[in-house]
């Protein structure tokens, strides 16, 4: 081997040991758990937590609005003030991601993920999740129309965005018939 | 006494006051087992990682959206896959109307499983496991490792990787599932200039920064010449047959491979990456540098999809991988290994169904796509050029996809050559990711 590639050898194994090294001291990371997400959407705030049980004509509702299916007809949500947190797990490829989807009268305020069980390449980006900020439940809320997509993760963006029009969707529900 | 007492106490039981009270009892406890209820149907929905995380030491000093939970105590295992089926009708006439001799060819062309496994947060194994043309008993399949490396994601800026891993080179060799792209076929660009699929051993760091991310590894360089199974650089395929594709490759010479993207809005991207290493692998008495490099870009806005790439390959010392290669000079010697290389392509779509105000989720998007590149832009002296080598391709087609995860593709593809044999061909294929 030739000394330059030794050189090639040597800084590659230098900046994975020192990639390594930096793992063992950060990996006790925080974790961004409920009960931290909920401390996002409510700061100085305790939300009170209810659960909606939806009615099957409620469930079919929501679902023709959201134009994707609920899973469930058991919503729990956290409310305080005009400040709505809901709680949705979805599959993006075929492991699970869990949002924070928070909604301010109606309309989404911020979408923050908790847990992303695939590969990090295909996690969507803060800057791709802002783009959801403000937005209502209507046509400009779909991939290919008011919506940009992920380089490289169409699957993410296709799954988040079904997310939070289901959320929305079960927003409206519960709220029309309170 | 005793009796009156029994007395009084039946009746306070029997009067409309206490059956309220044990109904408000009643009705509480119901409430607090429908909470209990409710709760559980959350932990389970979400994740008991989530409602209940267990912290692990020193996870104290970064604020909480600085970092997202992985679930580490279920779904460590992780599996998934894609594949693509196609069929290709060639021409039976050449581009100068001579017979072609082509035949039409039905292939299952790919069938891949993912393979993954997260042991913590921060550590993971990724795999790609490759069955190519159906089958290796007739001795056209090969099963391959595509990818198989252990990733350390120490933080956004700052991670790690080790094993076979993919070339950061290109649009389509990372991102290379078939449902990404249009045309039944990968841009002959990212085959013949950037040889996709490229895997090669190695290790390096990765990360990303607000809207910039970047890859840069340290792997086992190209083989130039024929040895033991890898056939080395030739004129029509460029670089693609020096691949050693992480079997036992030879590490004699390193190369480097850096890329750098900037994502300037969501879906948006412009980058670039080079290339820098040695492929004589002992095997050539002279060295052998190679030098890639490259740009991209890909915007999406609305249901409209603009890309376009350009590539630049030079080999040093071309003349002496000739030789090593017995390729004959003089008159005949066309067949010289390309000390330039150059392709590029540029690519748009527009999905129709975009324009629905409910399109259910399908897309529908005609596309066109040329291509221009030669792998004998230069040869050194001594050694001509077959003008066969420099090509313009042009691909126009239709991709369908029901659902994001599944595609059924049509094109039709005019292949033209300064020698004028180019065969045109048509293909459908259909591919799925899940």
């Amino acid at each position: 081997m030739e000394p330059r590639h030794r050189v090639h050898l040597l800084s590659a194994c230098l900046a994975l040991a020192a990639v390594l090294l930096g793992g063992t001291a950060a990996h006790g990371r925080a974790l961004l758990s409920q009960k931290d997400a909920l401390a996002l959407a409510f700061p100085g705030a305790a939300p009170e937590r209810r659960t909606a049980f939806l009615s099957e004509e409620q469930a079919a509702a929501a679902e023709k609005a959201a134009r994707a299916k609920l899973g469930s007809r058991v919503w729990s949500y956290y409310v305080a003030g005009s400040t709505t947190a809901y709680f949705e797990s979805h599959p993006v490829r075929t492991m699970d991601e869990t949002v924070m989807v928070v909604l301010r009268d109606g309309k989404v305020a911020f979408v923050e993920v908790l847990a992303f069980a695939e590969p990090p390449d295909y996690l969507a980006s803060p800057r791709w999740l802002r783009q959801l900020e403000g937005r209502g439940l209507d046509d400009e809320l779909a991939l290919r129309r008011g919506l940009r997509g992920i380089t490289g993760a169409t699957l993410t963006a296709e799954a988040l965005t079904r997310a939070v029009r289901r959320v929305l969707a079960v927003h409206e529900v519960i709220h029309s018939t309170r | 006494m005793k009796r009156t007492a029994v007395l009084l106490s039946s009746l306070l039981a029997l009067s409309p006051l206490s059956a309220a009270a044990q109904d408000a009892a009643k009705m509480g406890e119901l409430e607090r087992k429908l909470d209990v209820l409710t709760q559980e149907i959350e932990k389970l929905k979400l994740g008991s990682s989530v409602v209940e995380p267990v912290a692990e030491k020193g996870d104290k000093g970064l604020a909480p959206a600085a970092s997202k939970v992985y679930r580490a105590a279920t779904n460590k295992v992780s599996i998934g896959g894609y594949g693509e089926m196609t069929y290709t009708n060639a021409s039976r006439r050449k581009q100068n109307a001579d017979p072609s001799g082509s035949k039409s060819v039905a292939d299952n062309a790919r069938a891949i499983l993912y393979a993954g496994y997260k042991f913590n947060d921060w550590i993971l194994f990724n795999s790609e496991i490759e069955f190519e043309h159906g089958s290796t008993g007739k001795g056209r399949g090969e099963v391959s490792v595509e990818a198989a490396y252990l990733d350390f994601s120490v933080s956004g800026p700052l991670g790690a990787r080790a094993g076979t891993l993919l070339v950061p080179m290109g649009i389509t060799n990372e991102v290379h599932e078939p449902t990404t792209f249009h045309g039944v076929k990968r841009p002959s660009v990212e085959t013949n200039i950037i040889p996709s699929t490229w895997r090669e051993n190695g290790a390096g760091v990765y990360g990303s920064l607000g809207p910039v991310s970047y890859r840069s590894y340290v792997v086992a360089g190209l083989q130039a010449v024929s040895n033991t199974g890898v056939t080395g650089f030739s004129a029509s395929s460029g670089l693609r047959d020096g691949r050693s594709s992480a079997a036992k490759s030879w590490a004699e010479d390193l190369a480097s491979v850096t890329r750098v993207d900037y994502e300037p809005v969501p879906g948006s991207l412009l980058g670039a990456s080079v290339y820098l290493g040695q492929a004589d692998q002992d095997f050539v008495a002279a060295a052998v540098p190679v030098t890639i490099w490259e740009a991209h870009g890909r915007t999406a806005w609305r249901g409209a999809e603009l890309k376009a790439l350009y590539a630049e390959v030079r080999v040093g010392n071309a003349d002496r991988v000739n030789a090593a290669q017995g390729v004959a000079t003089g008159a005949t010697g066309t067949s010289s290994v390309g000390r330039k290389m150059f392709g590029g392509y540029v690519e748009g779509a527009y999905d129709v169904l975009s324009l629905l105000a409910d399109g259910k989720g399908h897309s529908l998007s005609p596309f066109a796509r040329y291509e221009r590149y030669d792998t004998q832009a230069d040869t050194p002296e001594l050694w001509g050029k077959n003008p066969a080598n420099s090509r313009v391709e042009y691909t126009a087609g239709l991709t369908y996809k029901p659902i994001p995860q599944v595609a059924v593709k049509a094109d039709h593809q005019w292949l033209r050559n300064q020698a004028r044999t180019g065969v045109n061909q048509w293909n459908l294929g259909i591919a799925y990711i899940f």
